[in-house]
């Protein structure tokens, strides 16, 4: 029995892991997700032994490298890799997180159905299929929990220690399971005192770090994570839904829980920040889920039909969630069709052509076409001021070609790079702001024009 | 006994004749034109035609809107459509939808036989129930999901009503299994069912308000109902919530027409669309037993009816919607008072009056409500197109591209895509769509625009390759002509009561 579970956990999570990847590959063989491309391009970077600056950004910035790109930076097939390297751990975390609550005293039963929960969320089919540094963090989290569980402290402080070199913002996590374990295993008041003081000291520096926390920004912060209702990474509404009624089942024995409910306040305040925390979230949440689902499975009903369709119910909504979640995921960007435009882009353009697109573009320039840009991912995340996201949004909406010029010349960009997503986000109508002067200008040509991408040339010298 | 079993048989002898009556007065009236009073009937042919070709329902329509994606819950569809594999469909979509209707007496008689508990009450409410003018209007000629909706949700309320009472595992067991398969067809059928779960959580609120007992199943049943209700609505309309946020309750209608929909109702048009009889008597009835009496019976059917208004009251529902399910509850809740009437009528001195006060009930429900009612009835089916009307979709059809768009108003939308096979501009489905009032605009601007440099604007936007002038239009624009028509771009391909221009030129040209 005890066997069995762990074969069908290995299954389910293999399955699902790698149906991403074998449906996606079918029409489109490039990893998907515009952030992989930033890791991509690191260890493309950390191959050419190129130095700490990143030229393919208009005023070169420092790269942010990190432990993972090093990682990816060793193998040849780095593409390969990072398909292959969430899978596994992916596969691993999903064990190994039964092994946790089977030690922390749950039921078989409860540690089985928290676990099949994990492993058709949305956060988990994310986290280990779209690559980015957080399966990692969480599969090490995961490891050295099941560590510190089983008394081998050494190798568990050592991979928090690793956690901490892949991510400082992931200090909080060593922090969380250091505190939950002194004060379930070991409860010893001044030290519990000492990690109560360290946490929230960390969270409060890092609300105010962030420009404080206010309810409607918590609310809308949560409600753009909901994958039923469109979100790229978040939860399940039925998952949700369950670990809702859980944590009410639960608030009865509040005293037994009270800690969980700590440590899930403190996460849900950091992942408002740290969106990739949502994982660490979904450890907990899946627990109450199956609180939940087995009360409901245990309570009697009069009408005991009503009961097999309501878990019967329960069950096709939590696995619907998944399965249209995997089917957003194969087309997942980006397309073939981003893909070819930005390679025929570097064939027909010189080698430092500044490109202009939307800032959750830049990274993909950069690691396919080899060109620079003056807005990426990473500097949305860490600039401080977002000049030149604001100049970017001046660009996307005026009309007045004076102003759009003069800003186009101050990073001298050459080229325009517009791809139906950024179209969808950027702009309401096809006559709104640079859709308009580049229509009707003659210092913008049309130069590529396929499968809704768009490139246009930008000349600076024609008025 | 013997007398007994004969009594009993001649009651079921009058339902059934009460049945075949009404149902012949529906055949009657909806043969008495091969066309459908409705666009959306034309819609749910389309449907029918297309799960018969593939076994599945349209989803991406090619021809709506000029293309857009259908979200439909199927129940209903594929119903019709399996006997539509046996028998021509416009037959079959006449009879069937009457003939599931007509059901609803046999609905009526059992559930007002369990709150009045008097065989001749009961007859008589399943008589009224089969007359209601407006329940007859909207689904004499028309295919809608009222047809099975009606009758299912008072099935499933006769089986609730027994399940609660009978304390034997068994059987309410039995009922329960009943009442799963009435809530999925219902669900599977259309949203509207929220009626009936809204009014089963009114009902146990007015029970625990009453301090009247509720069973475990009536909760269990109620939560249950409500659960699969999300569950089902969020599964199917989950592309268009994300697309339309909360306007998708209303369908995404849009605003220039969200108004008629939610229309306030005057006291003679109540009378006149739910009947005197049901509705006098029925709010007699509520009236009684929500300050007066109790009956846990009769609060289920209360609760039906707080509930259609509250939703109302809400707009959440349309005028239409609120008048159907409340005449058909106040007719059912009027065998109670008929019952006690005619109890009180037997204990007083006039107790020979007592079988004479149920033909009198009768007699004036013949004079207010079935009488008025046929020509109401009358009116649904003059408003079904002509033959002359339909036969300029069929020469769009034999005269034009395939692959054309041609605008109509809304309402002709479906007719467009049904009898012509062509693309539309727009039409009554408005989930999905984009900036519907955006485009409800341009089309009102394309007829009633008196510059033909606009009006072109609009015609390229949309790709517009033929404009119907109909006399559907007239009416709707209160127009004779389109003014800024000319010879030149405009060439009239098709002249009669309804005209055809074809687009000959461009804005470029023009500009």
């Amino acid at each position: 029995m005890k066997y069995r579970n762990l074969l069908i956990l290995i299954i389910l999570s293999g399955v699902i892991l790698i149906s991403i990847h074998f449906f996606r590959g079918k029409s489109n063989p490039y990893l998907p997700g515009y952030k992989t491309y930033k890791h991509l391009y690191n260890a493309q970077r950390f191959n050419n032994f190129s130095g700490l600056e990143n030229p393919l950004f208009f005023g070169e910035k420092d790269l942010n490298y990190d432990l993972v790109d090093f990682f990816i930076s060793l193998f040849l097939e780095k593409q390969l890799i990072m398909k292959f390297t969430p899978f596994i751990l992916g596969v691993l975390s999903s064990l190994i997180y039964f092994l946790v609550l089977k030690k922390l005293n749950c039921t078989e039963e409860l540690s089985f159905i928290a676990t099949v929960i994990f492993s058709i969320s949305p956060v988990f089919i994310y986290s280990f299929s779209v690559f980015n540094e957080y399966f990692i963090i969480a599969f090490l989290t995961l490891l050295s929990i099941y560590l510190l569980l089983t008394d081998k402290y050494f190798f568990s402080l050592l991979i928090f220690c690793m956690i901490i070199i892949i991510d400082l913002s992931s200090l909080i996590i060593p922090l969380l399971i250091l505190f939950t374990y002194i004060y379930n295993f070991k409860p010893k008041k001044s030290i519990n005192m000492i990690f109560l003081f360290m946490i929230i000291s960390f969270t409060l520096v890092n609300v105010f770090e962030n420009n404080g926390i206010n309810i409607v920004k918590f609310l809308n912060f949560y409600r753009n994570h909901v994958t039923d209702l469109g979100a790229d990474f978040g939860f399940g509404i039925f998952s949700i839904a369950l670990s809702l009624i859980g944590l009410l089942i639960s608030w009865r024995k509040k005293t037994r829980f009270s800690l969980y409910y700590f440590v899930i306040a403190i996460l849900g305040i950091y992942s408002v920040y740290y969106p990739g925390f949502l994982i660490f979230l979904e450890f907990f949440l899946c627990f109450f889920a199956a609180i939940a689902f087995i009360k409901l499975k245990n309570l009697k009903w009069q009408l005991s039909i009503l009961k097999e369709y309501a878990l019967l119910l329960i069950i096709c909504g939590l696995f619907f969630s998944s399965v249209s979640y995997i089917n957003r995921a194969v087309s997942f960007p980006p397309h073939i069709n981003e893909i070819q435009s930005l390679k025929w882009l570097q064939n027909n353009s010189d080698q430092g052509s500044i490109i202009f697109s939307h800032y959750t573009n830049g990274n993909l320039i950069q690691a396919v076409s080899k060109r620079p840009v003056i807005t990426d991912i990473e500097y949305y995340e860490s600039s401080r001021d977002r000049i030149r996201i604001k100049d970017s949004e001046s660009i996307y909406y005026s009309r007045d070609l004076i102003v759009t010029k003069s800003l186009l010349n101050k990073y001298n960009i050459s080229y325009i790079w517009i791809n139906p997503v950024m179209k969808n986000k950027v702009w309401e109508t096809s006559d709104q702001g640079l859709l308009f002067l580049m229509k009707n200008s003659r210092i913008f040509t049309n130069i590529y024009l396929e499968e809704n991408i768009e490139i246009w040339k930008y000349h600076q010298d024609r008025s | 006994m013997y007398d007994t079993k004969m009594k009993i048989k001649k009651h079921h002898l009058i339902l059934i004749i009460i049945f075949l009556f009404v149902f012949s007065v529906r055949l009657f009236f909806a043969f008495q034109t091969k066309f459908f009073t409705d666009d959306e009937s034309y819609y749910f042919l389309r449907q029918i035609k297309h799960i018969k070709k593939t076994g599945k329902l349209i989803s991406h329509d090619k021809l709506s809107y000029g293309g857009k994606l259908h979200i439909e819950l199927p129940f209903y569809y594929y119903f019709i459509s399996l006997f539509s594999f046996f028998f021509s469909s416009i037959i079959v979509s006449k009879i069937i939808p009457n003939l599931i209707i007509s059901l609803n007496i046999f609905a009526v008689y059992l559930v007002s036989y369990q709150i009045s508990r008097n065989k001749t009450s009961s007859l008589l409410s399943s008589f009224f129930s089969g007359f209601i003018p407006i329940l007859m209007a909207e689904t004499i000629n028309s295919i809608n999901v009222y047809s099975v909706l009606v009758p299912s949700m008072f099935f499933l309320i006769y089986y609730f009503i027994r399940m609660s009472r009978d304390v034997k595992k068994k059987v309410y067991r039995k009922y329960g299994t009943y009442m799963i398969i009435l809530l999925s067809a219902m669900l599977l059928t259309s949203s509207l069912s929220f009626i009936l779960v809204f009014s089963l959580l009114i009902y146990l609120l007015l029970c625990y308000i009453q301090k009247i007992e509720i069973t475990r199943r009536e909760i269990e049943f109620t939560l249950f109902s409500l659960f699969f209700y999300l569950w089902l609505n969020f599964i199917v309309y989950k592309k268009a919530f994300i697309s339309h946020g909360m306007k998708v309750i209303w369908k995404n209608l849009p605003e220039a027409i969200l108004g008629q929909f939610f229309a306030h109702i005057t006291l003679w048009e109540a009378i006149y669309t739910i009947g005197f009889i049901p509705l006098i008597f029925g709010v007699i009835v509520i009236y009684n037993y929500l300050f007066k009496r109790k009956s846990k019976r009769i609060y289920l059917l209360i609760s039906l009816c707080i509930s259609t208004f509250a939703l109302s009251w809400f707009k959440l529902i349309t005028i239409t919607d609120t008048l159907l399910f409340l005449s058909c509850t106040l007719a059912v809740l009027s065998s109670r008072l008929i019952k006690e009437a005619s109890v009180y009528l037997r204990k007083t001195r006039f107790s020979w009056t007592s079988k004479l006060f149920f033909v009198l009930i009768i007699l004036l429900f013949c004079i207010t409500s079935l009488i008025p009612g046929l020509q109401y009835f009358e009116e649904t089916i003059e408003k079904a197109p002509t033959q002359d009307y339909i036969n300029t979709f069929f020469w769009i059809r034999y005269n034009t591209p395939t692959n054309s768009t041609v605008l109509g108003t809304i309402q002709e939308g479906h007719l467009i895509s049904y009898f012509s096979e062509r693309k539309n501009v727009a039409d009554t489905d408005y989930l999905l769509v984009k900036n519907i009032n955006t485009q409800i605009s341009d089309i009102e601007q394309i007829y009633t625009d008196i510059y033909k440099i606009n009006a072109l604007q609009k015609i390229m936007k949309y790709d517009i390759d033929y404009v119907l002038f109909s006399r559907k239009a007239r009416e709707k624009y209160n127009i004779e002509k389109i003014s800024y028509i000319e010879p030149k771009c405009f060439k009239l391909v098709y002249d009669n009561i309804d005209k055809i221009y074809k687009i000959q030129c461009d804005l470029k040209n023009e500009i």
